[in-house]
């Protein structure tokens, strides 16, 4: 019998001085590829972090590189997170920054960021093409890293370790924001380079995976369990039982006028490029939309206009709540009336503020807590953390929770004020099949309140049940407006 | 402009140092925050606000709206929310000039200068010195914007803490002169004349000494590829936590002596200083003087100048055990009870610390620097 390719044996590991992970023993042998699934917090991602020795290496994880193998012999990782850096090596942009024309210049162009990690892992320049091609993501070499959405970020993770083909390949949570085909292109690019000799080791709680994968694990209690593919199906899923709280039941005070949003042929374009093209869009009051559309085809430029984030606003005929923009308002004024959850928020939140803090911002429309929210405020951000579970991290920072917990308490923010219009862009994105589930039911339950939804996900499984209207973007225009069920009100 | 139009400037200089004369029926005010234009914007998006100085020109307030005006303004930009001043175009234009090239700009260019030249002189990695001057200060002053001057000394060991109050004594004392020469050229005007005479002469000596620091060995040696932990950073830089306690201290006590308002000062040394270290950790002191204004930067070659030849007698007593290794190194770490506690009484008791402690309250929400 041939050398084990990962030998883990007694591992333990903390995350935030709490153990993660308690003698855990994994053993992977040439040609099987690992799907790691379960809940959120179990320590999937601290494994795969040591498994590529990131931070610290350890001497119980034994990873044997095939010597014959013409692969790079390395564990690469790519993280559930983004961070890229300015020219100047910093990593210190701001929320809304990527709207301003004049800033888009202070990043490397995508084809530049390509070029150094070829340079610096040996790798021929003309393979990646195809990689490129094969995501939908060629269109895109000349743009800077701030201009790319979060779900174009993601691909280009991804098309750095596919044109890499290490011998093992960590993926965690590789499907983040991409939109359906290029799931499908992924997993068939995936089967591919495991044809090849590179191994897989896949996070993920999705659904749809590449045919290649051969066993199935969880990690549970600190340890590693295997599973078969029946047991990873959604019949452990259980409704919670925990009542929603009773002011998000309330009815949500509506506008003076019963039209939320009115654009009327609105452009935005950077010099030659444009981003979107003669938009004309109404969603009246209580109306519950779902926004579809491919990476990059204007999804979180258009809902930046909404949440008042857009410059080019001014230059539009384009109306919120009634009011045609740049008729005096504030921007604070339009946030408050906006539940706002998206990747950019989460990626540019502050993280140094505790859960707590984090969720009581929420009536503020701020990245951290400025002021003494005072008794009432307090008390509703207390029973949104019951009923989200969170008791136990209410005064932990954001930045020491797993991702999964972090997106929870981003969306307890999103909904404290029970605001009149939801916003909701790929909320799931992190959570477990459980925590999604819930969290749709919830936003049913909000809905029938009258709020209004602007829903964004690319996965039909994940869309709650409430939407009855879908407008579908491509390259920046709108394809279609269709009702999908009839109102019953 | 428009009849009864209000012009808004966001420093005093033009209209104090340049005495520029505004038409009478036009409103002037001034809303001058308190960091670069990019952090300002940043706030203001997460819902916060940077400190910020208002002022009114008392000679262009015709209809007695300009104050109105200043604190509408300030509080669209979120300024409020972290901490408004009523000032004046001279105030703000005197503790401007003050801190950018004494403490912020000045003193941290001949610190890194002296600390790298040390380092190379008594045989430490050129490329392990760079590293530590370019990303020390920025390390070092994050401690500064969080805790103030003791929050920074906090980070030292007993016995370093010692070492670094005593030196930052002498350089105090060493320094007071020309800290004051400088407070007396700004509010003379002394300075802006010799200043706009090199304009006027097509930026001669503003561009010899620019092209200067571009020459520096600091300058030209890049950062080597080691690892320095962030408490490494305090422990074989101890040095530089000397010169920016004596360098915040000595302006703040300058400026308040020739009657700035405290608040004022603080903000103008202390507040700032954090800010300037982002810059010279991105790509040096040239970086540093390119981004800041060239009227800093005038006042910071200035400053530079005269202040090396007064440190060549303390540097030659210097070692690397200030700079470049681990103070602690070899040392038992006891101290006296006695003298600590004097030290820790004189750090916390100086005026900057209790002013600084009341603003940085304002602050609630600091942000930590971002660096990966």
């Amino acid at each position: 019998m041939s050398q084990p390719v990962v030998h883990i044996t007694n591992l333990n590991l903390k995350y935030r001085h709490k153990p993660v992970l308690m003698d855990l023993n994994w053993t992977i042998n040439r040609n099987e590829n690992w799907l790691l699934c379960g809940t959120s917090g179990s320590g999937k991602t601290s494994l795969a972090k040591a498994m590529a020795g990131i931070g610290h290496s350890y001497s119980n994880i034994e990873i044997n590189f095939n010597p014959q193998s013409s692969l790079p012999a390395m564990a690469y990782y790519v993280a559930n997170w983004f961070q890229f850096k300015d020219l100047e090596g910093q990593s210190n942009f701001y929320y809304q920054q990527r709207y301003n024309k004049q800033s888009t210049e202070t990043t490397a162009t995508v084809k530049a960021e390509l070029e150094s990690f070829g340079k610096k892992h040996s790798l021929s320049i003309h393979e990646v093409d195809r990689v490129l091609a094969a995501l939908g993501f060629s269109e895109l070499k000349g743009s800077t890293l701030i201009q790319l959405s979060s779900g174009e970020h993601k691909k280009l993770q991804l098309v750095k370790a596919l044109w890499l083909k290490p011998q093992l390949l960590i993926l965690d949570l590789p499907y983040n924001g991409l939109d359906v085909l290029s799931r499908k292109n992924l997993n068939a690019l995936l089967e591919e380079i495991s044809e090849a000799g590179t191994q897989l080791i896949l996070i993920s709680n999705e659904a749809e995976l590449p045919g290649c994968i051969n066993r199935i694990a969880t990690i549970e209690e600190g340890k590693l369990v295997e599973i078969s593919a029946e047991e990873r199906t959604w019949n452990d899923i259980e409704a919670s039982d925990k009542p929603v709280p009773t002011f998000l039941s309330e009815s949500v005070v509506n506008a003076s006028s019963a039209e939320i949003i009115r654009m009327i042929n609105v452009n935005i374009s950077y010099g030659e490029k444009q981003v979107l093209k003669n938009i004309n869009w109404e969603v009246k009051a209580g109306e519950k939309w779902v926004l579809h559309g491919h990476n990059g085809s204007g999804k979180s430029t258009l809902l930046s206009l909404i949440c008042g984030d857009h410059p080019q606003a001014y230059a539009n005929d384009f109306h919120l709540f009634g009011n045609k923009r740049g008729s005096g308002e504030s921007i604070w004024e339009i946030k408050e009336r906006i539940g706002l959850i998206s990747p950019e928020l989460h990626w540019y939140f502050d993280p140094s503020a505790t859960v707590w803090q984090s969720i009581v911002s929420g009536f503020y429309d701020s990245s951290g807590l400025f002021c003494d929210p005072g008794y009432s405020k307090k008390a509703k951000t207390d029973e949104l953390i019951h009923y989200f579970g969170l008791d136990e991290y209410k005064n932990t920072l954001m930045n020491e929770l797993p991702l999964g917990k972090q997106r929870l308490a981003l969306l307890a923010r999103t909904i404290v004020k029970n605001p009149e219009l939801l916003i909701l862009d790929e909320p799931c994105q992190g959570l477990d099949q459980q925590q999604t589930l819930h969290f749709n039911k919830l936003v049913d339950e909000l809905c029938k309140n009258g709020t209004t939804l602007i829903y964004v996900g690319h996965f039909e499984s994940q869309i709650p049940g409430c939407i009855e209207k879908r407008i579908l973007l491509e390259n920046g225009e709108v394809k279609s407006v269709e009702t999908l069920l009839e109102s019953v009100l | 402009m428009k009849q009864g139009a209000t012009l808004l400037y966001s420093h005093g200089f033009n209209i104090v140092e340049e005495g520029m004369q505004i038409r009478k029926d036009i409103t002037v005010i001034m809303v001058a925050p308190k960091c670069p234009g990019s952090e300002v914007r940043a706030e203001y998006v997460r819902g916060f606000g940077v400190p910020t100085l208002i002022a009114v020109h008392p000679e262009n307030d015709p209809e007695g709206k300009g104050l109105a005006q200043a604190k509408a303004y300030c509080v669209g930009t979120g300024g409020h929310r972290a901490g408004v001043l009523k000032s004046s175009f001279v105030a703000e234009v005197k503790s401007d000039l003050m801190g950018e090239q004494t403490i912020l700009c000045g003193l941290l260019q001949t610190g890194s200068i002296l600390s790298f030249d040390k380092m190379i002189e008594k045989g430490i990695d050129a490329g392990y010195a760079s590293k530590l001057v370019q990303y020390g200060v920025e390390v070092i002053t994050e401690a500064l914007k969080h805790g103030g001057v003791s929050g920074m000394m906090d980070r030292l060991s007993n016995v370093a803490k010692v070492k670094a109050f005593e030196i930052s004594e002498e350089l105090k004392d060493i320094m007071r002169p020309l800290f004051q020469k400088h407070q007396d050229d700004i509010m003379s005007g002394e300075f802006s004349r010799t200043m706009m005479e090199d304009w006027a002469a097509g930026d001669k000596n503003l561009l010899a000494w620019r092209a200067a620091t571009g020459e520096t060995a600091f300058e030209k040696t890049p950062a080597g590829d080691v690892k320095i932990g962030e408490q490494e950073y305090f422990d074989n830089y101890t040095l530089m936590v000397a010169f920016v306690r004596a360098g915040v201290e000595l302006a703040f006590e300058t400026m308040v002596q020739a009657g700035i308002k405290p608040e004022s000062a603080y903000y103008e040394s202390l507040h700032e200083t954090p800010l300037i270290a982002n810059t010279i950790a991105r790509k040096k002191l040239f970086e540093m003087n390119r981004v800041i204004s060239d009227t800093a930067e005038y006042g910071c070659y200035l400053f530079d100048y005269a202040c090396k030849p007064l440190l060549a007698d303390f540097m030659t007593k210097v070692d690397t055990d200030l700079v470049g290794k681990n103070f602690n190194e070899g040392k038992d770490g006891s101290v006296d009870n006695r003298t600590l506690i004097a030290i820790n009484e004189a750090l916390r008791s100086h005026e900057v610390e209790i002013v600084g402690a009341r603003l940085r309250k304002a602050m609630t929400a600091m942000k930590s620097i971002k660096t990966a």
